[in-house]
């Protein structure tokens, strides 16, 4: 569905995007993960289309993106970090509008604003909504005329918990219907639980590519943390995993019925990110 | 079929945000005005009043319409969807032409100007020509001040002849000026008049390439990174 070959891209002299290269097969989610400034969203303008100055290939579709038509806007949808609609217009005719501009089938607008809870709010000016009702109204937006691609710029940012539940529940429904799905975030949570595979991407590097479970488990940095109490104090002690047999304390505790909890931490997708670029992602 | 839906949704978004509610004021207004002038100089007033108002209201809204779009980052959407930026400008130009046609209309019939259908021709090719400048400077500048500020020079260069060409003070290679061709264009249907639609026509064209290479500019640093 995606294929990203040698691709470097500068805005000046200075190499911006540097040798990259990267496939997404159709249905799969594809995270960048990386601070500010990374590249992740002139990575995302090289795949839609908006820079055309690359070097290397960017295929979206079967097409090179530098060489696209305007049917390629056909198949693909953005969701913008920030909401991009018209305030002074209702939900309604937000969509209306907008959907108008594609040439393909389009969803029902009363069945997609009923689908984020936002049926009872169609003919309200969206300068009235929420910030959570804008997002969600902004991500219906982009699937209303069912992309094959769909383009997520930190889909939740700002958002509640409830909001945020809600919307990675709308991307993962747009996942089992086949679309493939690139998001770009520096939410690991995010990244974590909606990406098939994640990118680190630092000073327009890819420094590492995998699923985040593989990431994370590559580094076996897997602890056991256990309690205990000992002349009635209550002790805590940690070792890694793989060396759970050689601790003679915890075998000892464990014969004796001693443990009062146990439990195994492994690092997060941010501490990977950090031991492999030597950067936080925030 | 896009073209025309486009068209419609900037009319409705002018309608929403005013326009055609100002531009009824402004009728009145200006309506009064040329009643309370003397006969004899009301076409010519009503010609003055067309060509710096109607005509060149895109001079002066384009500036506020692309700072909302950018501000409500409707523009971004925009860009990625099936919309050429040739059809984006094309629609901006039209709709806004469309509530200038009807100014002028007004402003004709009211003033018992004789060359009614030349004065609308000038006036539909003058409000493309101007609301196309206005989108380029839009594209240029950063805030609306910064946008007032850069529409006078404009205003100056195409104003002056125009209305120096309305008094008398004429030359043949002044009709090369889009404003004089627009003047002559209201003043009356002589053997000129072919050529002055077609100066129109090549100016039209011209900025219409000119902001089409701007617009690529402002898509391509829309977000992200900027240097």
């Amino acid at each position: 569905m995606i294929k990203v070959k040698d691709l470097t891209f500068s805005y000046n002299n200075k190499p911006f995007i540097e040798n990259v290269n990267f496939e997404v097969q159709k249905g799969e989610i594809f995270g960048f993960l990386g601070p500010s400034g990374a590249g992740k969203s002139t990575l995302q303008k090289i795949l839609t289309g908006l820079i055309t100055d690359y070097q290397g290939s960017a295929m979206v579709n079967g097409q090179e993106s530098k060489k696209h038509d305007q049917h390629f806007y056909e198949k693909i949808g953005v969701d913008f970090e920030f909401p991009s609609l018209y305030e002074k217009l209702t939900a309604k005719q937000n969509l209306e509008f907008f959907g108008s501009l594609y040439s393909g089938k389009l969803w029902n607008v009363e069945e997609l604003l009923d689908s984020v809870g936002l049926l009872t709010d169609a003919n309200k000016k969206v300068g009235a909504f929420s910030k959570g009702m804008k997002s969600r109204l902004n991500f219906v937006k982009s699937i209303l005329h069912n992309p094959e691609v769909l383009f997520l710029d930190e889909p939740t940012s700002g958002l509640d918990p409830s909001n945020s539940r809600q919307m990675k529940e709308m991307i993962l429904k747009e996942k089992e219907k086949g679309t493939t799905i690139i998001l770009t975030t520096h939410n690991m949570l995010d990244a974590t639980e909606l990406c098939d595979r994640v990118a680190f991407i630092v000073d327009g590097k890819i420094k590492a590519l995998d699923t985040p479970h593989n990431l994370i488990m590559r580094r076996g940095a897997v602890k056991l943390s256990y309690s205990y109490t000992e002349n009635g104090k209550e002790c805590i002690k940690e070792c890694m995993l793989s060396e759970s047999s050689q601790d003679v304390l915890l075998q000892k505790l464990i014969s004796e019925n001693r443990i009062k909890s146990i439990h195994s931490s492994e690092p997060t997708l941010n501490d990977i990110f950090i031991e492999v670029t030597g950067r936080g992602l925030q | 079929m896009r073209l025309k839906n486009l068209i419609l949704g900037d009319m409705k978004f002018q309608y929403k945000y005013g326009f055609y509610a100002v531009y009824l004021i402004l009728v009145i207004l200006y309506s009064c005005i040329l009643f309370a002038l003397p006969e004899g100089w009301r076409e010519k007033a009503a010609d003055i009043m067309i060509l710096t108002d109607p005509a060149a209201m895109g001079l002066f809204f384009m500036g506020a319409i692309l700072m909302l779009e950018k501000s409500q980052r409707v523009i971004n959407s925009i860009a990625v969807s099936p919309v050429e930026t040739w059809e984006y400008i094309i629609s901006k130009a039209v709709s806004i032409s469309i509530i200038s046609v009807l100014v002028a209309l007004v402003l004709s019939l009211i003033s018992g100007k004789s060359n009614v259908f030349g004065t609308l021709t000038g006036t539909f090719l003058g409000s493309i020509i101007f609301t196309m400048l206005g989108l380029w400077i839009a594209m240029k500048v950063k805030t609306l001040n910064s946008f007032m500020v850069c529409t006078v020079p404009i205003e100056i260069i195409f104003f002056v002849p125009a209305i120096l060409y309305l008094f008398g003070i004429q030359s043949k290679w002044m009709l090369l000026l889009p404003a004089c061709a627009i003047m002559h264009m209201y003043m009356g249907y002589d053997s000129y008049f072919f050529l002055c639609l077609l100066i129109c026509v090549i100016w039209s064209t011209l900025i219409l390439y000119l902001v089409n290479k701007t617009f690529a500019k402002v898509v391509r640093n829309m977000g992200g990174m900027k240097l």
